[in-house]
This record gives structure tokens, C-alpha cells and sequence, in this order.
């Protein structure tokens, strides 16, 4: 029971994830490989508030949210300017930076050591913090539904489709990618709280280049750009190899096998999906 | 600033290099950045591996791995990425399939051989040379000099053959040079098999000097894509500039900082060039979003 | 919003060694139509773009009533009233007709992310937005369209959609990059008369056009350009009527 329970908050915590990656991949239209760099921010954030601030759990995880936030702003801002592919690979520094700051600056965070007995917001555990967890997906799913099918949604799907007519139409259209950016990171920071507070330790390892593109992973074998798509990636990709379990093969090889799922599916999806992600009209000039 | 970290910087600068211009000529005819190189690299350095311990010679394992890495480059560009160019997949969705193909198959490896690191059967001790004053072993040298002839024959290949004058029209325009006559397509696959033979060359000069890992490939690819960016994507020279620099900046902050921060001051030095100088050192500028 | 004049002042621009824009000046006044004519790469397109902001000039000036707008983005000059159409028309395939219309229509308010979770602002907007759009569809004859969907248009129905969304924005001044170029005949008569019931409303219209009889019938005036300079302006009698130069624009 105790180990279903922790698949299920697991699962959703990267379908939160996801979801509020989807805003940005799959209904703005712009690819990012530096969620998990947000997540990290809003968990540690939590984690180290709590710990060395000793203000609430609550109180901590909102300064974790304002500073992804921020920081979302901050390097989007100048990063949107880039064209689409080199915003990927910038996300990826930015993502990489971060993830060394976490390891490195270890007066900070206690850099690979982690952080351990995080202190959850309320004293019982796991059982109604699994609650928790599935009413905070529950939530992220219900907002990004409401700004899907919203003028806010109308006008970021025309700008995936094509950003030269949103400006002549009189379109903010960096106002409008930096705020899709940001709430994205402020969901994942989110996540980050809950991931801190469920599993009552972090390191850095949690937040790494190779999560991040596992969380586009789910996003695109999901569906991106479709409002349970993600959800449904993520358990997935959760779910299927902990399955494999089962199976009998040793720990390692399991991780192996679950990121060669994960990149062949992902690889799969990207060439099978007709519509979406591929061949979309770029802006002829 | 010794000799000996000048000297070891020169070593790293020119895999990188070498290694950032093989990724180079396939972005600049296939247009992405193609991170499946990684892979090839990897396997590449496996495969030789695999053959060494079986006792075959050192040269057949060296063919055997370029012709694994030309193999497997081509296989990956005809079933992956040119079925995406053809349903017109944008640059960035090509790098994310590169990298869920990297990602899948550097696991495998991981899967086959296990994540521990492995020696490859040694061919000389850690002899070398002594260079004014810097200490490089045989392996060493041997990546300065075949990394840097190999590049050298690269530039003069695209400088001077007719093969070369071909690539370079289809850098500059495909839908002239198809109207032209050329055979794009072919003009690709040559390039991809070109660009999977020199990461092999990389990959087993590389494993020679410092031994295997699954993620020997991913993480070189990344100071090479680092290096490529900085140095200038159309051309050999420059990438191999940006090698130096990055391994340069390697060296120097290993003197300063802790050695862990390397990854990230290479990133940052990254976004710095993205953003003040966004002309790489021989190269064309990055696209920004125009109109 | 009402039109005010749109001005341009001796506007250069060059790319590379060519001047494509050559010390051009116009005055756009608000209840006239005027028909931009001339050979390709004559820099009409260049002109409605730096004019846009779509592009800026290296120098000159550009001014809305008072305002100098050369140096602005396309999405601020698009909010003072001036709109464009493209040559090859933009719209969004994956939205409806009416959908297209109220991304016009809408204001940054009504697509904020605040109004989307409170969905007050939304509700109370849709009954103007909604005037709007339907307004834009009739005016361009596609009343009934709502529901189609934008991708599934014809070429000459995304063209009268293009005009619609920049009538459904609450443009008053309205730059069209050739309205008419590939347009059955029908439909040739149907946006004409658009362009005439525009200006007849106190727009200010503005179009780039190659067909010289349609430019004839509805153009209060007539802008000739060649290599990057205006050649001659004036009515149409009096620029066709050049023999001179109308044979020497079909050359």
C-alpha cells in the first residue's frame, strides 16, 4: 500500500510537472530543457527557508515561487529574443548552470550532500500528504484547463501558429512568452515544495539536464498541446518501468531501461506525431 | 601558467575542436544541431573496446569503430531525422530527437557494459615526451597529432575538392543547389558519414588517453557544442578555436576554482556569448527571431 | 478610434549596396484611398513594412497624427489603429473565423492570464467584442462563416478574413499588400468595394496592387514607385492617362 501510495504521488508530482511545461512547449510553442531547474529552485528554496530561516513550510515554499518567478522573468526576457532553437540550447546552459550551483556551492545548499529531514507543512504524514499531492494536481490541472480554453489560451495558440500576425494584430508578444514562462516555473516550483516535503530530502541529482529532458519527454509522448496529454505521460513513464520491477531485473538495469524508454518513445513520438510539434508553419519573411 | 597546463590545455582543445567541426558539418548541411554524435562517439569507443579484449589488433579494431560510427550515423539520419526534415520538423525538434536518440542509446551501452569505467587494453605505457617543460604521454600526442592532421585534411577537403565546393553550396542554399542539380540527400549522407568517422577518430584517440564511460560521448559533446557555438559554426578553423578556448577556460578555472565548476563556467561562458557576442569568433551570427 | 494622417517623410533604406527606399515621402489622409502601383521590387512591400514596423528605415521620418512612429514596434503601431495585410494572407489556420475576429478584436486585458483564471473581464467584454467581429464579418461578406474553420477557407475567403481582422482590431488606417493578387473576379468587386465603404467610413486606406483597371475604379490617388523612389503621384486620370509611364511600367 505504502509503496503504490508513493508511485501515485510521484507520478503526479511529474505530472505537475509536465502540465506546466505543456504551457509552455506545448501551447506557446517554445521548447525548454530548464524545468527541472525551476523545480530545483522552488525545493531547495523550501527546503533550506525551513531549515536555516525557520520560517513555515508554507511561507518557504511561496519564497520558492517568487524566486523561480523572478528568475524566470530574468533570463527570458533576454533569452526570447533568440531564435527557437538557440532558446533551446540556451534553457539547456541555463538549466546546467543551475544544476552546478546546487552541486557547487556548497556552503548554500550542502552541494551533493543534499538536504535531508525537510520539515513537511503539516505533522501528518504520508497518507493525507499524498492527499496533498493529488488535490495539487488535481489543481494545475483545473488552471491549466481554465487558461487553455481562455482568450489568454486563444492568443498563445496564435502565436504557436504564427507570431508575425499576432504583432501586426497588436500582440504584446514578449509580455506574453515571458508570462507563460513564468507561471510555468512557478508551478514547478511548486512542485518543488512538494517533492522536498514528500520525500523529506533533496540533493541535486533530483534536478539535473537529464530530468528536465525527461519532463519534456512526458510532455511529448503525452501529447503535447492537449490538457491531459502530459498528465498521462508522466504516469506513463513513471508507472511502466517500476512495472519492470516485477520482472526481476536488477536496479541498474532498470534505470537503464527506463531511460532507453524514455528516449525512444520520445524519439518515436517526435516522428509519428503528424500535427502539433512538427512542420508547423514558420513565419515566411 | 605553466607550460604543463598550456600543454594539456592544447590536448583537450583539440578533440573538442575536432570533435565540435564533425558536429559542425552536419549542422551546417542537415541544419541542427545533431547530438547523436554522442552516441556514435560512444559506440564507436565501445566497439573498438569490445574487439581489443577479443584480441584483434589495434587497426582492426580502429576501422571496425569508424565503420560502426559511419554505419550507425547513416542509419540514424535515414530512419530519424530525415523522415522529420521531410514532414518539415524545425531545428529544434530535430536536437530534442537527437538527444531522446542519445539519451536511449548511450543507455544501452550503460545496459551492455555496465556504468563502471573500463581501460582499454593499453598500447603504451604512460610514456611520453617532454615538451618545454610539459609532460605529454604517447595517447596525448597522439590525439594533438591525428585530431589536428585529420582536422587540417577536413579544411582542405572543404576547401579545395569539388566534394567541398558541393557542401558548402548546400550550406549556404539547398533550394538552389537542388535546382542546380546537386544531389542534396547524397551530399548529406556523405557529410554524416564523414562527420561519424571523425567522432570515432575522436572517440578512440580519446579512449587511448583517459578511458571509457557511457557518458564519455554526452559529456563531450557538450563542451563540443559549447565550442562550436563560440568558435563559429561554418568553419573548421573556428571550431577548433572555439575548442581551445573553452579548454583554455577549463584550465584557468581549474587553477581558481574547484574542479567541479568547470561545467558550469563553460555554460556560462555559453550564455555570455549568446547574449554580448552573439557572432560566433569565425562564424555567422546566431539567428535571432526576425521577421 | 478615428484615422489620423499618416506620414512619411523622405525615407531611406538600403540592404546591402541597394537603396530600396530612396527618399520616399507620402501622406496618407484619412478618407482616401490610395493605390500603390509599380514593378516588382519597386519597394512598395518595403515601404508598407517600414511603415508597419515590421521593418525601419535608416532614415526619415514616419509620423501618425503627431506621433513618430519609425522607431516603434510592429504591436505598438498596430494598437495607435494602423493595420496590414500580408501578400500571401496570415491567418490562423487552427481558429474559426469568428475565433480569428475576437484575437483581433480582443485587448491585452481580456487576454490576460488574470482574466482567464477570474473570467469576469472576459464575460463582460464578449458583448462588445462580439459587435465587433460580427460588424468585420459583414462588412467583408462573410456573415455565417463563424464556425469555419480559418484553414479551411478558400484563398480568395482567407484574403476577405485578412481585411476583416483588420477591421475587427478598430483599425482606421488599413495597409493592404496586394488585396487583390490572385482573387477570383468575383471577389475582385466584393473587396473593392470593402476598400470604397472603408474609406467612405473615414478610414484611411492604403493598398499595393498590380492590377491597374481594379486600382482605376475605387483609388482616390495613385503613388507610382520604380527603383525605391516615387516616380509621380496623383489621381488616377491623371497618372494613367501618362501614357508615357504607364507604358514604361509594362516594360
Amino acid at each position: 500500500m505504502g509503496y503504490l501510495e508513493h508511485i501515485v504521488a510521484i507520478a503526479l508530482i511529474y505530472a505537475i510537472l509536465a502540465s506546466s511545461l505543456d504551457l509552455v512547449i506545448g501551447h506557446a510553442g517554445m521548447f525548454s530543457v530548464a524545468q527541472a531547474a525551476f523545480w530545483g529552485i522552488g525545493g531547495y528554496a523550501t527546503a533550506l527557508i525551513t531549515i536555516r530561516g525557520g520560517t513555515s513550510p508554507a511561507v518557504a515554499a511561496a519564497a520558492g515561487v517568487g524566486a523561480a518567478a523572478i528568475l524566470a522573468v530574468v533570463i527570458s526576457i533576454p533569452t526570447l529574443r533568440l531564435s527557437d532553437e538557440y532558446f533551446l540550447i540556451a534553457t539547456f546552459a541555463y538549466q546546467v548552470i543551475v544544476t552546478g550551483l546546487m552541486t557547487n556551492w556548497t556552503t548554500l545548499t550542502r552541494g551533493p550532500l543534499g538536504i535531508n529531514s525537510i520539515p513537511p507543512p503539516f505533522a501528518a504524514m504520508p497518507h493525507q500528504f499524498t492527499a496533498v499531492v493529488v488535490l495539487a494536481a488535481a489543481a494545475t490541472l483545473a488552471l491549466t484547463w481554465r487558461l487553455v480554453n481562455s482568450p489568454y489560451g486563444r492568443v498563445l495558440h496564435a502565436l504557436r501558429e504564427d507570431e508575425i500576425l499576432c504583432r501586426a494584430l497588436g500582440k504584446p508578444v514578449v509580455k506574453l512568452k515571458v508570462t507563460v514562462f513564468t507561471l510555468s516555473a512557478s508551478i514547478a516550483a511548486v512542485a518543488g515544495a512538494l517533492l522536498a516535503w514528500y520525500v523529506t530530502y533533496i540533493d541535486p541529482t533530483n534536478f539535473t539536464v537529464t530530468e528536465s529532458i525527461l519532463i519534456v519527454s512526458m510532455v511529448i509522448i503525452g501529447g503535447a498541446g492537449t490538457t491531459f496529454g502530459p498528465f498521462f505521460g508522466a504516469v506513463l513513464l513513471i508507472v511502466l518501468p517500476e512495472l519492470m520491477r516485477f520482472v526481476g531485473l536488477p536496479a541498474a538495469a532498470t534505470a537503464n531501461l527506463r531511460q532507453i524508454l524514455y528516449g525512444a518513445a520520445m524519439v518515436a513520438m517526435l516522428a509519428l506525431r503528424p500535427y502539433g510539434l512538427l512542420g508547423r508553419q514558420r513565419p515566411a519573411q | 601558467m605553466s607550460s604543463q597546463w598550456i600543454a594539456d590545455g592544447i590536448v583537450l582543445g583539440c578533440s573538442y575542436g575536432l570533435f565540435a567541426a564533425s558536429m559542425g558539418l552536419i549542422r551546417q548541411v542537415a541544419r541542427f544541431f545533431d547530438f547523436s554524435l554522442a552516441a556514435v562517439y560512444t559506440i564507436a569507443a565501445y566497439a573498438a573496446y569490445a574487439l581489443r579484449r577479443q584480441a584483434l589488433s589495434l587497426p582492426i579494431a580502429i576501422t571496425a569503430g569508424v565503420l560502426l560510427a559511419i554505419t550507425l550515423g547513416l542509419t540514424a539520419h535515414t530512419t530519424v531525422f530525415r523522415p522529420l526534415q521531410r514532414r518539415r520538423a524545425t531545428a529544434e525538434v530535430l536536437l530534442l530527437a537527437s538527444l531522446g536518440l542519445t539519451i536511449a542509446l548511450d543507455n544501452a551501452v550503460s545496459l551492455i557494459w555496465g556504468d563502471a569505467t573500463l581501460a582499454f587494453p593499453r598500447l603504451s605505457s604512460n610514456d611520453g615526451l617532454l615538451i618545454a617543460g610539459a609532460h605529454l604521454t604517447w595517447p596525448q600526442i597522439r590525439i594533438v597529432v591525428i585530431d589536428g592532421t585529420v582536422g587540417l585534411a577536413l579544411w582542405s577537403v572543404i576547401r579545395f575538392t569539388r566534394f567541398g565546393m558541393l557542401l558548402r553550396a548546400v550550406s549556404s542554399d539547398v533550394e538552389l543547389s537542388r535546382v542546380r542539380g546537386i544531389r542534396v540527400d547524397r551530399i548529406i549522407s556523405a557529410t554524416v558519414a564523414i562527420a561519424s568517422a571523425i567522432a570515432a577518430i575522436v572517440a578512440m584517440n580519446n579512449a587511448l588517453d583517459t578511458d571509457l564511460v557511457p557518458l564519455m560521448g554526452f559529456n563531450l559533446i557538450l563542451l563540443a557544442a559549447v565550442s562550436l557555438i563560440v568558435g563559429g559554426i561554418g568553419s573548421v578553423g573556428g571550431a577548433f578555436c572555439g575548442g581551445l578556448l573553452i579548454a583554455m577556460t577549463q584550465q584557468f578555472s581549474a587553477s581558481l576554482l574547484p574542479i567541479q565548476w568547470q561545467e558550469t563556467i563553460v555554460f556560462g561562458l555559453l550564455i555570455g556569448f549568446i547574449f554580448v557576442r552573439p557572432t560566433g569568433i569565425l562564424g555567422r551570427p546566431l539567428p535571432k527571431t526576425t521577421v | 478610434m478615428s484615422a489620423l494622417v499618416l506620414e512619411c517623410r523622405n525615407i531611406h533604406k538600403q540592404y546591402g549596396g541597394i537603396a530600396a527606399l530612396d527618399g520616399v515621402s507620402a501622406r496618407f489622409e484619412p478618407g482616401n484611398i490610395v493605390a500603390i502601383i509599380g514593378p516588382n521590387g519597386a519597394g512598395k512591400t518595403t515601404l508598407l513594412n517600414v511603415i508597419s514596423g515590421f521593418e525601419h528605415c535608416d532614415s526619415g521620418e514616419v509620423t501618425y497624427g503627431e506621433r513618430n512612429i519609425a522607431a516603434m514596434r510592429p504591436e505598438s503601431i498596430a494598437r495607435l489603429g494602423i493595420a496590414r495585410t500580408f501578400q500571401r494572407s496570415r491567418v490562423i489556420t487552427e481558429l474559426t473565423v469568428m475565433e480569428n475576429l475576437l484575437l483581433a478584436a480582443s485587448s491585452d486585458q481580456d487576454e490576460s492570464v488574470i482574466a482567464a483564471i477570474l473570467g469576469g473581464s472576459f464575460r463582460s467584454r464578449a458583448g462588445t467584442l462580439r459587435e465587433r467581429t460580427v460588424s468585420a464579418m459583414e462588412l467583408t461578406g462573410l456573415g455565417g462563416y463563424d464556425d469555419r474553420l480559418a484553414g479551411e477557407l478558400s484563398y480568395g475567403e482567407q484574403k476577405l478574413l485578412a481585411i476583416a481582422a483588420c477591421i475587427s482590431g478598430g483599425a482606421r488606417t488599413i495597409l493592404l499588400d496586394e488585396p487583390l493578387g490572385g482573387v477570383a473576379p468575383h471577389l475582385i468587386d466584393q473587396i473593392l468595394r470593402i476598400l470604397h465603404d472603408l474609406a467612405g467610413s473615414g478610414s484611411a486606406v492604403v493598398f499595393i496592387e498590380h492590377d491597374l483597371m481594379s486600382v482605376k475604379v475605387v483609388a482616390t490617388q495613385i503613388m507610382a514607385m520604380h527603383h525605391g523612389r516615387i516616380i509621380t503621384t496623383g489621381t488616377p486620370n491623371e497618372v494613367l492617362g501618362n501614357r508615357a509611364l504607364v507604358e514604361a511600367f509594362l516594360e
